[in-house]
């Protein structure tokens, strides 16, 4: 390359640069004025934007690992024991589901038990995932990731994937109830708040036998109510199950700086001597092989 | 058995407040095992099986009479028994080890950990 053709292609480089900062300022302009569209996301893949890295400032700090506070059954509340004889969930329920909840409870506490023939198994334990709303009041380490456009909420092995982007759903004939749900959230000033569909029905977790149908929503206000404490306020309106919204509350707490999250638990593999059989919990001794 | 000793009735209040307040816990229900009885079993470690989801403990425990009989303990995972104080080094092959367990309900010789004395006597919990 000459010293002509190199200042000519330096001067292109400006131009360039001057163009796509132009656009930068323009976007961030039309973004803060609610004009555009499209999310505050970098476009080349490489760099952030401006604007980008501006909806990042005002998002909360919720780096780290943390962990649940308090019981982790879903009881109004926070501190109730779960499966302790004579306390249990109050949910609003119809009077048919209230009816299944009385027996499930007993049936519950045989989970696992060969001589109990009306035994159930709960979701955890079918699918070592525990599914839309138990997973969020496990005893497990949570990370919430928030960026711009979506939260991803990693809890053991289970991710929730939050866009905050103002899309929709996906058409309904594309979406079908799943574990987790489907998630569409957007930011409240600090609060993130989550709408989840679509859960598959009658989930339920180790401490409690309270499902839901899969025509629930679950509506959560996540935000920060200390420099190390997370809140998540937790909504269930439920047309088929129960009689009117259900509130309860979790919190979660910021484990020390460097804590290295925790090795997930992965079930199924060779070395799970709890396999599950016809929908029963097998413990599996060396004279069982 | 000799070395089995059922300690009954531990109060189901104090199981609530167990499983309420366990930090970790194993993918799956711990129904199988009655957990309002503990027992003790004393032997010597065939195996320490530091798996996911759930580490093992297999011990040979020696009876009045007649060859030793294994037993097989399940602790909760090895992220969690970590955060306990254990290593995947803690147990070998060959070590003298007092544990106390929540047995099987079926009556199999399986117990869910509750704590272990090692050799050199400390105690970890599950």
């Amino acid at each position: 390359m000459t010293i002509q053709s190199s200042a000519i292609a330096s001067r292109r480089g400006r131009i360039a640069r001057m163009s796509a900062g132009a656009l930068c300022l323009l976007s961030a302009i039309l973004l803060q004025a609610g004009c555009a569209k499209e999310p505050p996301a970098s476009t080349d893949g490489t760099v952030n934007s401006a604007a980008r890295v501006e909806q990042f400032a005002k998002l909360p700090d919720w780096s780290g690992v943390w962990h649940l506070v308090g019981s982790p059954a879903l009881l109004e509340r926070e501190d109730a024991p779960a499966f302790v004889p004579g306390t249990r969930n109050h949910p609003p329920y119809t009077p048919e589901w209230e009816a299944q909840y009385v027996k499930d409870l007993v049936n519950a506490e045989h989970q696992g038990d060969p001589n109990y023939p009306d035994q159930i198994t709960d979701t955890h334990t079918l699918y070592c995932a525990a599914g839309m709303p138990h997973v969020m009041a496990g005893p497990w380490e949570y990370q919430f990731i928030a960026m711009p456009e979506a939260t991803t909420i990693v809890v053991d092995k289970e991710t929730r994937f939050i866009p905050t982007d103002g899309r929709q759903y996906p058409p309904e004939d594309s979406m079908w109830p799943i574990l987790r749900g489907w998630s569409n959230g957007h930011w409240e000033g600090d609060t993130l708040v989550i709408e989840t569909i679509n859960v598959k029905e009658g989930l339920w977790g180790d401490f409690t036998p309270v499902k839901f149908s899969s025509k629930a929503k679950y509506v959560e206000r996540i935000r920060s109510i200390g420099p190390n404490m997370i809140e998540n306020q937790v909504t269930i309106t439920d047309p088929v199950a129960l009689t009117r919204p259900w509130t309860w509350t979790k919190r979660y707490e910021r484990l020390a700086a460097g804590t290295w999250p925790a090795e997930p638990e992965v079930c199924g593999n060779p070395e799970d001597r709890n396999p599950i059989v016809d929908g029963k919990l097998q413990v599996v001794l060396p004279g069982d092989r | 058995m000799k070395f089995v000793t059922k300690k009954l009735a531990m109060a189901a209040a104090a199981l609530g407040i167990l499983l309420a307040g366990a930090p970790v816990l194993g993918h799956h229900s711990f129904a199988p095992f009655d957990m309002s009885a503990s027992m003790t079993i004393k032997g010597v470690v065939k195996e320490f099986q530091w798996n996911n989801p759930h580490v093992w403990i297999q011990v040979m425990v020696k009876g009045d009479s007649g060859p030793a009989v294994e037993w097989s303990v399940e602790a909760t995972s090895p992220a969690g028994l970590n955060k306990k104080g254990w290593k995947p080094g803690s147990l070998k092959a060959g070590d003298t080890v007092v544990i106390e367990a929540h047995p099987l309900r079926d009556g199999r010789r399986g117990a869910s950990l509750i704590s272990a004395t090692l050799p050199d006597g400390t105690v970890l919990k599950n």
